[in-house]
């Protein structure tokens, strides 16, 4: 076997393999949590930005209606409800990737099993699902309030598609995964228990 | 627990400090020390192998079993 010394200790070719493979996750992990920040500001931020910017036909658009003839200017009292109905979505996605990027940090700090990173997991995989129900449910207000502000006709949408499908697949993906990691987490405690 | 840990008397009588046995396994002091107390939940035959080896025993002159008594 290839073993070098360091120290007192006797290092293995196989440890060395192992602690080279746990520096290489530790740094992606901590560019991974930078990333997953700057997702969050910007899904917060643009979701502010589209609400009060959007012409009508865009925001009609947005909301699963056909704009068709004359509509009016959205005014500020508009964008302001709209905000209200909307905003929660953003602002849930953007804490959701906020969770995730602690739970990256957490691994950063070569904390794989710890209870900080599980928690911001599982805070990720709920805040997720939470995100696109609360979206689902805004985009359907906000088709109604749309329809009649700006065409005087009342209409409804219901928005849910494969991108909706996505997010909850991938909520559901990030739950077992926090659930695997619990185990893991298990079994390593109790693997500190024996010498 | 019904399995008792003799290492601290084989240690005395064998005049070998824990530092010295930890160094040689490879474990901490302070696994060592838990170990000596009987407050772990298990050792590994590996462990237990270097034990033997440095301190020139059988693993049941580390490890008894003391049926609890009913």
């Amino acid at each position: 076997m290839n073993e070098t010394v360091t120290g007192q200790t006797q290092v293995t070719g196989q440890e060395q393999v192992t602690g080279q493979e746990r520096a290489r996750i530790e740094r992606l992990s901590g560019v991974m949590s930078w990333v997953a920040l700057v997702f969050a500001a910007f899904a917060v931020i643009t979701g502010i930005l589209v609400l009060w910017f959007a012409d009508a036909q865009t925001l009609l658009t947005a909301a699963g209606l056909q704009p068709a003839g004359e509509t009016q200017a959205p005014d500020n009292g508009l964008r302001l409800a709209l905000l209200a109905v909307n905003l929660p979505a953003s602002l849930l996605t953007g804490y959701a990737l906020w969770r995730l990027s602690a739970a990256f940090r957490a691994f950063s700090q070569g904390d794989f099993f710890g209870r900080d990173g599980l928690v911001a997991l599982r805070g990720f995989a709920i805040a997720l699902l939470l995100s696109v129900i609360v979206d689902v449910v805004g985009n359907t207000v906000s088709s109604i309030m749309l329809s009649l502000w700006l065409t005087g006709k009342g209409a409804v949408a219901i928005m849910f598609g494969t991108t909706e499908l996505f997010a909850i697949a991938t909520a559901g993906l990030f739950w077992v995964i926090a659930a695997i990691l619990a185990e893991a987490a298990r079994l390593e405690d109790e693997n500190r228990q024996f010498v | 627990m019904p399995i008792e840990v003799k290492l601290a008397v084989i240690l005395a009588e064998r005049g070998v400090t824990s530092r010295d046995l930890a160094e040689h396994v490879g474990i901490t002091e302070a696994n060592m020390s838990l170990l000596r107390q009987g407050k772990v939940k298990g050792v590994r035959f590996e462990t237990l192998e270097k034990i033997c080896e440095y301190l020139e025993c059988q693993p049941g002159d580390i490890l008894r079993y003391t049926p609890p008594s009913s």
